[in-house]
């Protein structure tokens, strides 16, 4: 079941909805708690002043006498008014036992005493109370007192007084004080609302008006885009800590593991050299573990300071093993060129032959050549077992004789199947390499002499390459340097690779030279 | 959302721990006041001014423990008047185990006569320790002589009848009158009471013949009886008691009702059981012992002793009582 993607809700939005619910919810908590306080105290406090006021009524001389003197009725009609004003009751009611004598008020309320009259055990029991009657919209607080007539010796109850609020009155009066408390709240949410546009604004510059959710998408797709790079990439911050690496460059410098927070330094030796590329674009070759890569760097800048730096490694090795192996192969076919040249002016030869009509001769020039390559190719098999050095021998062959140089194999060499580790491509690119060099040191000259020698007597297997040539000139270290070269521009990597691959092999490789020639010695352990 | 649950989780978490904590020390606190219970002076609070009848109950129970070496610890009796016991009461509330309260059928009518909001629930009833029988009395000379001659003139003309009774309506005197008036058929509000300042008077007014009747404490009127200047018509016990003889009671005249105005004692709400069983034990040895009964008899009250099991049912009962009576009365019947 594929859920439809849900709609962001903007940041702005979010907040100001936060905001404004947290502002309504504690307006409306406070408000409610302050009515609800208020309402409650109130309604004690009319309670209490109901109460007290029905008693002390009761006790003026006058509400007795009202009973029995006319004139007096006048009285206490005017002091039931004036202290129905000065307390707002909502009206107070006297009593002549359970006769209404003197009702003055609200007419609501009195009706509703007359309806449910709360003065009955005050006229029995002759106690004092607060009572509440009607339903439960139109409650009504009644304080309730007897009144005791004194004949000297004793008292008779003979009345009583209420004192009565409504709480609908109650309420109102509280809603009406909650009103300021209201407008303040009204101006503290417009106070919230402006602060939480701002700060939503704020957020959106800072953000470059992007949305949390947008970045969230962005940061996710970046980071994928990064991790599949095949270049190299190392994300730092100015100070040189790693802040992102992707797999290549982790595959390229042999890492495993979070590195993240590391420094540079303790990444790889030598990184202190990204620090000395002075120019982001200028990239330098660098080699590390056997690898070659171009690194260079890229300084991540905002509001004109630098912030970090992105490194890129691009790994030249790849592209390097391309071109070698191209160059084998050109060097192959160039071989069976020659191999194929030699044929040819054989062939011219013994067609010249047949022409002049010296069959005899033909037939002999025929079976001598054939002769001869047959032991050289017999004695090349039976000496050497292994078909890829065979094939690597008889190609250098057949160039050395298109280059008219002679060269040679040392009739003691032998040579058994190599084991496994040693691949032809690291054998055509030490062997050939050398014996190449060899065939352009002695070209040109009278005599020209190259000879090969090879054993696997022993742990190692031994290839020794001589030549009659006027010899190296240079330290024997140099000439193992990348780009060395006594033939000139672009060249000069020969040496240096037959070096990479020896020691890849484990193996190792001497010279020595002087003005009559050069001898190169391979020795390639047979168990690395 | 989940994050809003999670920290309501972690809030709650939080408030739990805090409660756990809090419980145990209390308990702990409570486990080590057990054992050596009193720790301090005993205070009683007779919820009156000195020289009625809860202060007598107060210092009565205070002087038996102590010449009977009841208790360790010193007894001292407290006096805080004021609004039919509700004053002293409510000081009672606010006290520990080591203060007790005399109470009697206030502590349930205050409540159903709209005056006080308390109720014997908001304590610990620890004992009832004694009680007065209600009688009603007419001159010798009255023309009444039996309970029931009296019922049938106030039938007829209960205006015309007047009752002494004091010092305040509400009390034991006056709804006892109205509850046998009430199984008389009579209405309560039509009766017609002279209200006095206290007992003494109200016989006063019944021997200057200003009053036809009054209802009031079997001993307020036992010794103008035994004189021959009054009459009692009946008594509000359920057996005729010892020393009045000649007396019938309520029952024996038609009227199907026993009416106690007894006295008790309580302590504070929420006492441990521990401390209820020990007073249970000391109150129970000081209803046995001579003196305690000698000073009932002094006073004219009953034995009526009950443990705080009893007294706590009783109290229920009582209520139940009363508010059948304040009811009905309220309803005017």
């Amino acid at each position: 079941m594929k859920k439809k993607r849900k709609k962001r809700v903007p940041i702005g939005v979010k907040i100001l909805g936060l905001v404004i619910s947290l502002i309504v919810i504690i307006v409306i908590t406070i408000t409610g708690v302050f009515i609800v306080m208020s309402f409650k105290k109130d309604q004690e406090k009319a309670g209490n002043i109901a109460h007290q006021t029905a008693r002390s009524l009761s006790y003026m001389p006058i509400a007795q006498d009202a009973f029995y003197q006319n004139e007096k009725i006048e009285d206490l009609k005017n002091i039931v008014d004036n202290l129905l004003e000065d307390i707002e009751a909502s009206a107070i009611v006297v009593t002549y036992h359970n006769r209404f004598f003197i009702v003055r008020g609200n007419p609501d309320t009195i009706i509703q005493l007359m309806d449910d009259p709360a003065n009955e055990k005050a006229l029995i029991f002759g106690s004092n109370y607060v009572k509440t009657i009607g339903d439960k919209k139109n409650k009504v607080l009644v304080g309730v007192s007897p009144i005791f007539v004194e004949h000297g010796e004793y008292k008779q109850l003979e009345g009583t007084i209420m004192v009565a609020y409504d709480q609908k009155q109650i309420l109102k009066d509280v809603m009406s004080e909650s009103i300021t408390l209201l407008i303040v709240s009204s101006i503290v949410l417009l106070a919230g609302l402006f602060g939480s546009i701002m700060l939503a604004k704020d957020i959106k510059k800072d953000t470059l008006g992007l949305e949390p959710g947008e970045i969230a998408d962005l940061y996710h797709e970046r980071k994928a885009v990064f991790m599949s790079i095949k270049d190299g990439l190392i994300v730092v911050d100015q100070t040189g800590v790693i802040n992102m690496i992707n797999r290549s460059a982790k595959h390229l410098l042999n890492i495993k593991g979070d590195v993240k927070g590391l420094h540079l330094a303790q990444l790889f030796d030598g990184a202190d050299t990204i620090w000395k590329l002075s120019n982001s674009d200028v990239s330098k070759e660098f080699e590390y573990c056997g690898k070659v890569m171009l690194i260079s760097r890229q300084e991540v800048r905002r509001h004109n300071q630098v912030k970090g730096m992105i490194i890129s490694l691009y790994d030249k090795t790849e592209i390097r093993k391309m071109a070698r192996s191209l160059s084998e192969e050109r060097h192959y076919i160039e071989d069976l060129r020659a191999q194929a040249h030699e044929f040819k002016n054989k062939m011219y030869v013994i067609s010249g032959l047949i022409q002049l009509g010296k069959t005899r001769e033909a037939v002999q020039f025929l079976m001598e050549e054939t002769s001869s390559l047959e032991d050289q190719n017999k004695f090349i098999s039976e000496s050497i077992k292994d078909e890829k050095v065979q094939a690597i021998i008889l190609g250098k062959k057949a160039k050395a004789s298109e280059q008219h140089v002679t060269f040679n194999v040392h009739p003691e060499s032998a040579l058994g199947i190599l084991p496994p580790h040693i691949s032809l491509n690291a054998l055509v690119t030490a062997l050939g390499n050398l014996i190449d060099n060899a065939i352009e040191a002695v070209k040109g000259q009278d005599e020209t002499n190259v000879s090969l020698f090879f054993t696997d007597v022993g742990n190692d297997i031994i290839f020794e390459v001589s030549d009659n040539g006027p010899g190296v000139r240079e330290e024997e270290g140099s000439v193992f340097k990348k780009g060395f070269s006594t033939k000139g521009e672009g060249r000069g990597y020969g040496l240096w690779n037959v070096m990479m691959e020896v020691n890849r092999l484990s193996g190792e490789i001497e010279m020595q030279s002087n003005t009559k020639g050069t001898t190169f010695t391979i020795f390639i352990p047979k168990h690395p | 959302m989940k994050k809003w649950l999670l920290l309501t989780a972690t809030a709650l978490m939080l408030a739990s721990c805090g409660n756990g904590t809090g419980t145990g020390n209390e308990s702990g606190d409570a486990g080590e006041g057990k054992t050596d219970f009193p720790k301090k002076n005993i205070e009683i609070v007779a919820p009156a001014s000195p020289g009625g009848g809860w202060d007598l109950t107060a210092r009565t129970v205070q002087k038996v423990l102590k010449d009977n070496d009841l208790v360790d610890k010193n007894i001292n009796v407290q006096n805080k008047p004021g609004g039919g016991g509700e004053v002293g009461w409510k000081y009672l509330q606010k006290k520990d185990s080591h203060t007790l309260a005399v109470n009697s059928g206030l502590l349930v009518t205050n409540k159903l006569l709209g005056t006080s909001q308390l109720t014997y629930e908001d304590f610990t009833p620890l004992a009832i320790l004694a009680t007065e029988w209600q009688s009603i009395a007419v001159a010798e000379d009255s023309p009444y002589e039996t309970l029931e001659d009296l019922m049938k003139a106030i039938k007829e003309d209960p205006k015309g009848i007047k009752i002494g009774v004091g010092p305040a309506l509400g009390n034991d005197d006056h709804l006892s009158l109205v509850q046998a008036a009430d199984e008389y058929g009579i209405n309560p509000s039509d009766l017609n009471f002279l209200v006095y300042e206290g007992g003494g008077d109200v016989v006063t007014a019944l021997l200057g013949h200003h009053v036809d009747f009054v209802t009031t404490s079997m001993s307020e009127v036992k010794d103008q009886h035994l004189a021959g200047k009054v009459r009692i018509l009946a008594i509000s016990s359920d057996e005729r008691l010892d020393e009045l003889k000649d007396v019938p009671t309520y029952k024996e005249e038609g009227v199907d009702m026993v009416f106690p105005h007894w006295r008790g004692i309580m302590g504070p709400p929420g006492m441990s059981e521990d401390e209820i069983a020990y007073w249970d034990d000391k109150l129970g040895e000081m209803v046995q012992t001579d003196q305690w009964l000698d000073l009932l008899d002094n006073n004219d009250w009953d034995d009526y002793y009950m443990d705080s099991k009893e007294t706590t049912k009783f109290l229920g009962e009582q209520t139940k009582l009363y508010e059948e009576l304040v009811e009905d009365a309220g309803l005017g019947k």
